[in-house]
């Protein structure tokens, strides 16, 4: 028997007040209006009084319309035949290919408990040489990057994307611009592996409250494929605009505003997704690589700043180039420690002798004369910044490394590289 | 110096920056990540104390700046190196042995 609810009391936003029974949180419901059907998602409840998100907004949406009830949470289709595929934040085919409908599961599913995980300490290889030497990525790591409108995260998402060494690689856009998830599905498909690529894509011009739903819907099959032995990648961007549509909704709800009227559990929201991020023991795992767009620059802001709290360390995109300072993967000594002898302390010597480059272009910007040490500092600057920290390089792990090595010995006498002399010895470019 | 540069800073004050430099470099930081240096034991910690200390108070005589820098890049090497080997072995004496040499020549 279908049961139909249709005492609206209160329509506010993209938000509808219900009055019925036995109903659950985040249970799904369909609208009939006379602009047709929507779903929508039960977000919160208050005795009898049920509060629903609707998906394609309230437009054309009146008191006496009818509300039913699925009685079951949003859920995802999950098989094979999701691989490249485009889904919108509804589940919805964005590729006028097949409605999927078999084996569904939940999203919004619970974090991983901590006894299932193992110590994460397999590297992502990016083929990036910032990642790779100076700040590895490692598997089952939730790591965001730190960036401003303008600067080019998606394209450095997109080669992250086309050149890590994972199994499948979900894309989940939120707020995109319809030009930006072109460009993500041209790269993709270019780059070959579409095959292995499944995108949930939420543009500027789709409603809002879709937008909430990506991260759960990425993760959610994220999670099922690492289940299934399988290195999972799930890029987001940009997770500023996932918090923008949280503060969006719990303005209409009327929550009490915390910091610049994002919603007190803002934590809480972005953290239930970032530590589904994990590496099973007895199966596979999956990373998170997230965008988070600061406006105005500004690391203070909410988002950023929670974020920073939830991550495991961040990399700063500014002027084209992911910076070397401030940029941090708190889980690289997991992996740098194996892959080469040399790979710490190349890491450690190039970045000491940029951070002195820095502070002799500081003293000839003001004028003060260079002595042959700035000289020296200087070259290799701008040898580190072309060859090295260009977001256009791409060369795996071991070559870059080797290309350090050449870049220290065009510049610098051994001694003056502060690297141990076993190291050196081994690996110096003979003349 | 980040006031009146290298050039307004006499060859003396300037070897003064190069020893506070190796005094951080070589005996203040320690590399977590080597075994030997992460964990250096009290009575080593002295023996190694005294010997930065005879460096910094050397008389080096140098003319020029860059021929400072280089002394010091030189025996800063040696000390880094030597924090790294492990009491008592032959790479221990040989650094050490060479650290003595550069002290009793005055880096020359």
């Amino acid at each position: 028997m279908r049961k139909y609810y249709d005492e609206i009391t209160r329509i506010a936003g993209n938000v509808i007040t219900v009055t019925a029974t036995g109903v659950g949180y985040d249970e799904l419901a369909v609208i009939s209006s006379k602009r047709g059907t929507s779903l929508a998602q039960v977000i919160r409840l208050e005795g009898d009084q049920v509060s629903l998100q609707v998906f394609a907004g309230t437009q054309g949406v009146s008191t006496e319309d009818r509300v039913q009830f699925l009685n079951s949470p949003m859920q995802v289709p999950f098989t094979d035949d999701l691989l490249g595929r485009v889904f919108d934040g509804a589940c919805r085919p964005r590729d006028d290919r097949a409605i999927l409908e078999e084996n569904k599961v939940s999203i919004g599913s619970p974090t991983v408990n901590p006894v299932r995980r193992r110590m994460p300490d397999h590297m992502v290889h990016t083929g990036i040489p910032m990642i790779d030497i100076f700040n590895s990525l490692v598997e089952s790591q939730k790591l965001p990057i730190f960036s401003v409108a303008g600067e080019p995260y998606n394209e450095l998402l997109a080669r992250v994307g086309l050149q890590a060494n994972a199994d499948i690689i979900i894309l989940g856009g939120m707020g995109l611009r319809h030009d930006d998830y072109l460009k993500f599905r041209d790269a993709f498909e270019k780059g070959g592996v579409l095959g292995r690529t499944i995108m949930f894509i939420h543009t500027a011009a789709d409603p809002v409250v879709e937008c909430l739903l990506v991260p759960d819907l990425c993760l959610a099959v994220g999670e099922q494929y690492a289940l299934q032995n399988k290195r999972v990648l799930v890029l987001l961007t940009d997770m500023t605009a996932f918090s923008d549509a949280l503060k969006e909704i719990s303005i209409i709800m009327e929550q009490i505003p915390s910091n610049r009227g994002y919603p007190g559990d803002l934590y809480t929201q972005l953290a239930r997704r970032y530590e589904k991020a994990v590496d099973f023991d007895g199966a596979g795992s999956m990373t998170i690589l997230a965008c988070v767009t600061m406006p105005g620059d500004d690391v203070t802001h909410p988002v950023p700043d929670n974020t920073g709290y939830i991550t495991e360390g961040q990399f700063y995109l500014r002027n084209g180039r992911i910076e070397p300072f401030g940029s941090l993967s708190r889980l690289k000594q997991q992996v740098n420690g194996k892959t080469r002898d040399d790979h710490r302390a190349i890491m450690d010597a190039c970045i000491q002798l940029y951070a002195l480059c820095r502070e002799s272009r500081e003293k000839r910007d003001m004028g003060f004369e260079m002595s042959p040490w700035d000289h020296k500092l200087l070259k290799y600057g701008s040898l580190f910044e072309k060859k090295i920290m260009e977001l256009s390089v791409n060369i795996p792990l071991f070559e870059a490394l080797d290309r350090c090595w050449n870049i220290l010995a065009e510049c610098f006498d051994p001694a003056e590289t502060g690297i141990r002399r076993a190291v050196i010895d081994a690996h110096w470019p003979k003349k | 110096m980040t006031v009146v540069g290298e050039e307004g800073t006499s060859v003396d004050d300037y070897l003064v920056a190069l020893k506070a430099d190796f005094f951080d470099n070589c005996y203040l930081q320690q590399n977590a990540f080597d075994a030997v240096d992460a964990a250096t034991p009290a009575q080593r910690q002295q023996f190694v104390f005294d010997k930065v200390l005879t460096v910094l108070e050397l008389p080096l005589e140098v003319q020029e700046k860059d021929q400072a820098r280089q002394l010091m890049v030189k025996i800063s090497d040696l000390f880094r190196n030597w924090n790294y080997a492990a009491q008592d072995t032959e790479e221990y004496q040989k650094i050490l042995e060479q650290i003595d040499s550069f002290i009793a020549a005055k880096g020359k």
